[in-house]
C-alpha cells in the first residue's frame, strides 16, 4: 500500500467516523430534548388537572388557579390563592402523574405565598406509597398559597427512557476506538515494512558485495592461461576473505531469525567478568592503534563473578566496541570501564564519533533498524547488532541505556545484576 | 602519448575494487579508482575521464550525488554505469 493511498484511507476514514459521531450526538440530543418536552408537557397535565381538582374541593368560588411554572428541569410550581389539604393534594398527585405514566419518585411542598416559608412537605416513594407527613401549620382559608413539585430522579429518569440510545452510543464509542487502534497498527506496520525494505536493500548490497568479487576472481582464474603464480595466489586469497565475509553476514542474519523464533536459550555459568572484559579489550588495541587512534580502560573492579552465558556476554562486549570503532570516523579515541555498585556491574563503552540524534536514540535497539543515511554508507551492517546486544541483556536481567550528542560521541552503559 | 581509455571505478570495497581494477587494466583501460563519493568528485576533476563505474551505495557521498555533481560541474555527456 502506497503512502499516498493510506493518507487517503487515514482522511476518509476520519471523515467518515466524525461525520458518523456528529450525527450520533446531533440524534442523542434531539431525543433528549423530546423526552425533556413530553416529561415537561405530561407533568403540566398532571398538575393542571390536580389543580382543578383542588379547584373542585374547595369551598370558595372566586378563587382562581393562577398558573404553572416550570421553575428548572425537574421542579414545577402551582400558585393557588387558596387553603391547600395536604393529604388530598397528596392522592391527587400521586394519581394524576399514575394517569399519565409518570413513574418517578416525587417530593412536594406547600408553601404561603408572602413570605416563601414551606407550610408542609413530603417525599413520595412510589414503591411504597408511603408518605411522611408532617403538618407543620394547619392553614387558614384567607391566606395564599402555592405548591412546588420536585423530582430528584428526574435524570435518571429520562437517561432510562433513552437506554437503547445510550447503548448505540457506547457501540459507537467502541468503533471509534477500535478504529484509531487499527490505524494506530496501520502506521505502526507501515514503518516496520518500510525498516524490513531497507534491510532487505542494505542486506542485498552487502550479500551482492563478496558474491561478486568471488565470481569475477574465479573467472579471471578460469579464463587466464598465463597467470603467474602470485596472481594466483592473490586471487585465491581474496576468494576466500570474501567467502568468510559471506558466511560470517549471512551467520548474523540466522542468529537473529534463532534469537526470533525460539526463546532465547543461556547456557548459564559462572566466570570471571572483569577478565573476560580485559581480554576482548585486549583484542582491539592493536586494531585502534593500526588505525592512530586510543583505547582507555578502566576495569575498577578484579575477580567479578557473573552468572550468565559467557559466550553470548562476548559477543555483547564484542559488538560494543566495534560498533564504537566502526562510527568513529572523526576521532577514534575508545573508553571502556567497569565498576561495581549496588550489586550490579556497569560497563560502559565510550566513542568520540559521530554520535546519535536524540529521536534516534530509543529507535537504535530494534531490529533492522539503522541510523538513516540514504545510500551514503560510510559504515557497513545489517541493523542487527545492537538489537541482539538488548536481547542478551534482557535475558540477564540487565539493561543498557544509551547516552549521545552529535559529533560529540557516544556512550553505552550496560548494567548487569550480579546474583550469588 | 598513451591513448588508452580512462575508466574512474568509485567502489568502497577493496577486494571488489581490486579485482575489478585488475580485469580493466588487463584488458587495457587506464583505470582511476576513488574510495567514497567525495574522492570521486575530486579525481573526475582532476583527470580525463571516459567511463565512471559508480557504486551507489558508497561512503560519504552516494552514487546519485556523486553523478549529479559531476552532471553540474561540466561533463553533461559523461557516461555512467552505475552499479548497485
Amino acid at each position: 500500500m502506497g503512502r499516498s493511498t493510506l493518507r487517503i484511507i487515514t482522511i476518509l476514514g476520519v471523515i467518515c467516523i466524525t461525520g458518523i459521531a456528529i450525527v450520533q450526538i446531533y440524534w442523542f440530543r434531539k431525543a433528549f430534548d423530546q423526552e425533556e418536552k413530553q416529561f415537561s408537557d405530561r407533568t403540566r397535565i398532571a398538575l393542571n388537572r390536580v389543580a382543578n381538582q383542588l379547584l373542585d374541593h374547595t369551598s370558595d368560588s372566586t378563587v382562581q388557579l393562577e398558573s404553572i411554572r416550570q421553575l428548572s428541569s425537574n421542579y414545577f410550581t402551582v400558585e393557588f390563592n387558596a387553603a391547600i389539604n395536604p393529604e388530598f393534594l397528596e392522592e391527587a398527585l400521586f394519581n394524576e402523574f399514575h394517569n399519565q405514566e409518570i413513574g418517578l419518585n416525587f417530593e412536594y411542598g406547600i408553601f404561603a405565598c408572602d413570605n416563601d416559608s414551606i407550610i408542609h412537605g413530603s417525599k413520595v416513594d412510589l414503591s411504597e406509597y408511603t408518605s411522611v407527613k408532617q403538618i407543620i401549620y394547619q392553614p387558614q382559608a384567607d391566606e395564599n398559597f402555592y405548591f412546588g413539585v420536585l423530582f430528584p430522579s428526574k435524570t435518571s429518569f429520562i437517561a432510562d427512557q433513552l437506554r437503547i440510545w445510550i447503548v448505540f452510543s457506547i457501540l459507537l464509542f467502541t468503533v471509534i476506538l477500535f478504529f484509531t487502534y487499527a490505524l494506530f497498527v496501520i502506521f505502526k506496520q507501515k514503518k516496520l515494512s518500510e525498516i524490513k525494505t531497507d534491510f532487505i536493500n542494505n542486506m542485498t548490497h552487502e550479500l551482492k558485495t563478496p558474491l561478486s568479487t568471488i565470481s569475477a576472481s574465479s573467472e579471471v582464474l578460469m579464463k587466464s592461461n598465463n597467470n603467474s603464480p602470485e596472481r594466483v595466489n592473490t586471487y585465491a586469497a581474496i576468494i576466500n576473505q570474501e567467502s568468510k565475509r559471506l558466511k560470517q553476514q549471512i551467520e548474523s542474519v540466522l542468529k537473529i531469525s534463532v534469537l526470533d523464533s525460539n526463546k532465547l536459550t543461556l547456557k548459564k555459568e559462572l566466570f570471571d567478568l572483569s577478565a573476560l572484559l580485559n581480554t576482548v579489550v585486549q583484542t582491539y588495541i592493536p586494531i585502534v592503534e593500526a588505525q592512530n587512534g586510543e583505547v582507555n580502560y578502566e576495569i575498577a573492579e578484579e575477580n567479578i563473578q557473573f552468572k550468565g552465558d559467557r559466550i553470548h556476554i562476548e559477543n555483547v562486549l564484542h559488538n560494543l566496541i566495534e560498533n564504537a570503532i566502526k562510527y568513529s570516523s572523526n576521532e577514534l579515541s575508545i573508553k571502556v570501564t567497569l565498576r561495581f555498585e549496588k550489586g550490579k556491574v556497569i560497563v560502559t563503552v565510550s566513542d568520540k564519533g559521530e554520535g546519535i540524534q536524540k529521536n534516534m536514540q530509543r529507535k537504535i535497539f530494534d531490529k533492522f533498524f539503522r541510523v538513516p543515511t540514504g545510500d551514503v554508507h560510510n559504515v557497513k551492517g545489517f541493523g542487527l547488532g545492537l538489537y541482539y546486544v538488548k536481547k542478551i541483556i534482557d535475558g540477564h536481567d540487565g539493561t543498557i541505556l544509551v547516552e549521545s550528542k552529535l559529533n560529540e560521541g557516544t556512550t553505552f552503559i550496560v548494567k548487569l545484576p550480579v546474583n550469588n | 602519448m598513451d591513448d588508452r581509455r580512462n575508466i574512474l571505478l568509485v567502489e568502497d570495497d577493496k577486494n571488489l575494487a581490486f579485482v575489478v581494477k585488475d580485469n580493466l587494466l588487463d584488458r587495457g583501460y587506464n583505470v582511476y579508482h576513488a574510495n567514497d563519493g567525495e574522492q570521486a568528485i575530486a579525481e573526475f576533476k582532476e583527470k580525463q575521464v571516459d567511463l565512471i563505474l559508480l557504486d551507489i551505495m558508497l561512503p560519504k557521498l552516494d552514487g546519485f550525488a556523486v553523478a549529479e555533481a559531476i552532471r553540474e560541474a561540466r561533463h553533461k555527456d559523461a557516461n555512467y554505469i552505475f552499479n548497485s
